[in-house]
């Protein structure tokens, strides 16, 4: 007997049996199971008694399925069939809310796009986890300057000193003019790098052998896109090329195209060991920083104990010779994935993310999809009253309440469906402009990708949850009982509820439209602020090979002969580009004491071209022969450093060894830079023969024909090279393209945000002066007037948006005075009345809206409203 | 007068000759032992469940037993209306082919 006991069927069977059978309600059928099972356990087997119980289970799956199937078919049909009756029959509320949730879904997608992008850079690379890349850090006079950049003999010491680099590749980006026959192309992205590039980087090798394609002297492997440049279709592999007239190329690779979210870009790969025969022997030195540098490192290494090894190999290398110049050296190393978004030193490869504002947007994504669902929660719980006889009726025929919360889920997820329809064809719509504020090139077929897919579906599923689940839970509780008695819900029940929802709707958007102005403000001080130096009308024509080089006065002289140039200068960089930053030491100072300082090489001209002001000292001249030995003029920054403007002028300084240049004037402090940081020291070298860029002072009359005048010269001494201008304001507000960049996303999303808030408002309003439409009447019959009518009505809602205001205005005062403007040495001042402002008309456009509302309520004969019942 | 199908007309048959101890479990072993084919549950299950619902078989519940893990059984009875028909049925056979067994050997 003990043993019989003990006969039971599998648990898992028994249970899926159970819930089988619970659909007829039949438990002695389980029983009947259950005998059987111990039957044939007895008779025959365990095993065959387990068999044949799982026999029966799967044998009434199917059924079952399809039965749970066809009826569940049957009520999801009922309940499209009810949503879209709904949804016609209430067209105004529907159109709100799936507008609403229309603009979410799209800013969400349109947002998710640009955040997985940017989080996206450098993670192609199949060893991104062990590349990391060398920056280089000095301590010179006190001055401490972090690079991105480092001395190009770094990368092979460190691999032979320390044992868990494995590899290395140094990237040198330069700019050239290829030749192929006849053909000339003027070009970028022309990188030397190490044999070991390819193997380093997941830059895939469409031809060529990985192994051998950058290992000899003289070979080149080139882009796709610029072998069909170069080559059209015919095959390039074994074609040569010459870059810069420097010798023969020989093809040995294609490479894929460099992906846009790759922190570094290149067109061409020449092997490095061409840079080495080209400059007899190794390229760079250590106290000069040349180019980035990449390493490969062990799986298991600590990147503590190999940044201590690479300190120990800089000191046994250049140790002595640092020691003598005072110079404190620094090297880290930097994953890959951290460079795109995290790492913002000096000589980037291109102006990077910011972690910052990828954080930023993200909750912007969220909180615009948070308040469309807070609209279809509102009006679908002010709407409930007309809904809640259907609810009352469905409990009656016996509706469990699981059931209705399922069928008002399915209707958010009709609307939220519907809404992104929409929010696709709004994607399509705006796509090419959103890839144009953000600087990238975004196509539909981006979203095409599965993991979009998959994550927009997973959008799709959580917006229909969170903005269905309150309206299910809360109108699938009503009492059958008390909704079909007529006694009132008024919808009033939950009205806290929507009332603190709205108020958080607006909180955000007057919170996101409040930081917009505060950044746009920031942007135009910025823009606008004295930056010391004339910007307008300066164009920059950027020198490209020898030939202007070799001519220089003839082509400075035939530009002044047009009347409408007024100044030419040739010089090594402008405000905003600069390109130099060296030690300069005194003569009056020992070897030891360096002071960094950012430094422009220029002929005769500048300071006239760029209008600087000289605050003592003079500017340089031809008629001063000594100055064609090497003068400088600096700015009070430097002045300052070097012991004063007035003591300066009698000293004499130089890069390194030789300090023999005099100081021969000192100009006022100009932003060199961008204003976001303070102005650092220059100096100015007269160096009439160091010049990439030719500033240009136009006059502002007939610029298209001067520019057309400059073309034809430029073209009669350089025939190759294609003619680059461009003009100093433009360039030099380029710097800001990163806040102006997130001034635009920002009030997108912020008029966007504001738009889905009105909208709920306008929906709301309409939906609770239609309930009261009869309290409306009544009190225009007992003599209430229209105005005091408007008046109630109004404040109701107004009090909420004045509430969000007082939220919302401090925050964004504190969020933006102590978390965003520090990072700006010229900083705007949160003005309190511009906020105020700007909270008055947010209750202002509330207003209206309500308005709009009520008016029709208050304005409508109360005969109309009161006559039925 | 009502036809039962010859399944329904078995069904209610063996719940007779089962007479107190029809349920599921003892109706398919009688069905197999007497038809000679592999009954299954469901097969048994469903048309007494349709019997029931017209009215010829009526159902209660036992008392429950270990075997069936704890579970009561569902033990079926003919209704006055099924032994009625039933009772029509045989007549009806004994009439149209009672000599059929005979005449065959």
């Amino acid at each position: 007997m003990k043993k019989e006991k003990q006969i039971k069927p599998p648990k898992a069977a028994e249970y899926i049996l159970e819930r089988i059978l619970s659909e007829y309600n039949d438990f002695a059928l389980l029983g009947d199971f259950n005998e059987e099972y111990s039957n044939i356990f007895r008779n025959q087997s365990t095993f065959k008694a387990k068999i044949w119980y799982w026999k029966q289970v799967f044998t009434s799956l199917p059924k079952l399925l399809i039965h749970l199937i066809y009826w569940g078919a049957i009520m999801i049909s009922n309940y499209f069939k009810i949503a879209l009756r709904n949804f016609a029959r209430h067209k105004v509320y529907s159109f709100i809310n799936v507008v609403g949730l229309a603009i979410g879904i799209a800013s969400f997608i349109l947002i998710s796009m640009w955040v997985v992008d940017e989080t996206s850079y450098d993670n192609f690379h199949e060893k991104k986890d062990n590349i990391y890349r060398v920056t280089y850090a000095e301590n010179i006079g006190g001055e401490y300057s972090h690079y991105a950049v480092a001395p190009f003999p770094c990368a092979p010491a460190f691999k032979e000193d320390i044992p868990e680099i494995v590899d290395f590749t140094r990237f040198n980006n330069r700019t050239g003019l290829i030749t192929v026959g006849e053909k000339k192309f003027d070009v970028k992205g022309i990188t030397y790098v190490d044999s070991t590039f390819l193997k380093i980087f997941s830059f895939p090798l469409i031809k060529g052998d990985i192994n051998t394609a950058l290992t000899q002297p003289n070979t080149i492997v080139l882009t796709e896109k610029s072998a069909k440049m170069i080559f059209g279709n015919e095959d390039p592999i074994g074609k040569s090329l010459e870059i810069n007239g420097d010798g023969q190329l020989t093809v040995t690779g294609i490479v894929a195209d460099c992906p846009e979210n790759s922190h570094i870009d290149f067109n061409y790969l020449v092997s490095w060991s061409t840079l080495e025969k080209r400059e007899e022997g190794e390229v760079g030195t250590w106290l000069t920083i040349n180019g980035w540098v990449y390493v490969l490192l062990d799986q298991s290494a600590d990147i503590s104990v190999v940044e201590d090894k690479m300190a120990a190999v800089v000191k046994k290398n250049i140790g002595q010779r640092a020691d003598e110049l005072g110079y404190k050296l620094y090297y880290f190393l930097q994953n890959i994935g951290d460079i795109h978004l995290n790492s913002h030193l000096i000589a980037e490869f291109g102006p990077g993310g910011d972690s910052d504002y990828v954080k930023i947007f993200s909750l912007v994504a969220v909180f615009v999809l948070l308040l469309a669902c807070i609209n279809f929660m509102n009006l679908s719980t002010a709407k409930s009253v007309t809904r809640s006889k259907e609810v009352g009726l469905r409990k009656v025929l016996g509706a469990h309440r699981g059931k209705l919360i399922y069928q008002f889920i399915t209707e958010s997820f009709v609307m939220t469906l519907f809404g992104f329809f929409i929010a696709m064809f709004i994607i399509t719509l705006v796509l090419p402009f959103f890839s144009d504020i953000t600087g990238k090139s975004y196509t539909i077929i981006y979203l095409l990708n599965p993991i979009y897919l998959l994550s927009i579906i997973a959008t799709l599923l959580i917006t229909g949850i969170i903005a269905g689940s309150y309206p299910a839970f809360y109108i699938s509780s009503f009492q059958p009982a008390q909704v079909l008695k007529n006694q009132s819900l008024k919808g009033r029940k939950g009205g806290l509820l929507r009332n603190i929802l709205v108020t958080f709707q607006f909180v955000v958007s007057i919170l996101l439209a409040a930081c917009t102005v505060i950044i746009l403000q920031q942007i135009n001080l910025m823009k606008d602020t004295k930056l010391g130096f004339n910007k307008e009308q300066v164009l920059i024509l950027r020198n490209k090979s020898n030939n202007i080089y070799n001519q220089s006065a003839a082509f400075k002289n035939s530009l002044l002969q047009n009347h409408n140039i007024l100044n030419c200068a040739y010089t090594s960089g402008v405000p905003g580009d600069i390109g130099y930053v060296l030690s300069i030491f005194q003569e009056s100072k020992t070897e030891r004491d360096a002071i960094n300082s950012a430094v422009i090489f220029c002929d005769f001209g500048l300071l006239e071209t760029l209008n600087l002001e000289l605050v003592a000292g003079r500017d340089f001249s031809q008629s001063f022969v000594s100055d064609s030995n090497g003068v400088f003029i600096v700015n009070e920054t430097m002045a300052n450093k070097l012991g004063g403007v007035e003591k300066c002028l009698t000293d004499k300084i130089g890069f390194r060894v030789e300090r023999t240049n005099p100081i021969v004037g000192v100009v006022k402090d100009f932003y060199y830079e961008s204003v976001k940081n303070p102005v650092g020291a220059l100096a100015i070298k007269l160096l009439p023969e160091s010049f990439n860029l030719t500033a240009i002072k136009i006059s502002p009359k007939n610029i298209d024909e001067t520019i057309a005048f400059i073309n034809d010269t430029y073209r009669q001494f350089e025939p190759d090279r294609a003619f680059t201008y461009s003009f100093l304001d433009k360039d030099f507000e380029k710097q800001y393209i990163a806040e102006e960049r997130a001034g635009r996303i920002v009030t997108i999303f912020s008029i966007l945000s504001g738009i889905i808030a009105i909208l709920g408002l306008f929906g709301l309003s309409s939906y609770t002066t239609s309930q009261r439409i009869k309290e409306i009447g009544i009190r225009k019959v007992l003599g209430g007037s229209s105005i005091q009518i408007n008046y109630m009505i109004i404040k109701s809602f107004v009090k909420l948006v004045i509430l969000a205001n007082l939220i919302a205005l401090p925050l964004a005062y504190h969020i933006m005075n102590y978390y965003w403007l520090p990072d700006f040495t010229i900083r705007m001042n949160i003005s309190w009345a511009f906020l105020v402002l700007l909270g008055l008309a947010t209750v202002l456009l509330a207003i209206l809206t309500v308005l709009f509302q009520s008016t029709k309520a208050t304005s409508a004969n109360p005969v109309d409203s009161l006559r039925s019942e | 007068m009502k036809v039962l199908s010859s399944v329904d007309e078995i069904l209610l048959l063996a719940v007779f000759n089962l007479s107190g101890n029809a349920y599921g479990v003892t109706i398919r072993q009688k069905l197999t032992e007497v038809t000679g084919k592999n009954w299954t549950l469901g097969a048994v299950y469903e048309p007494l469940y349709r019997l029931e619902k017209k009215g010829y078989l009526k159902s209660s519940m036992s008392s429950p037993t270990t075997d069936r893990g704890g579970r009561s059984k569902r033990m079926f009875e003919l209704t006055k209306k099924g032994t009625a028909l039933l009772q029509e049925q045989q007549k009806l056979r004994v009439e149209l082919g009672g000599n059929l067994l005979k005449a065959l050997t």
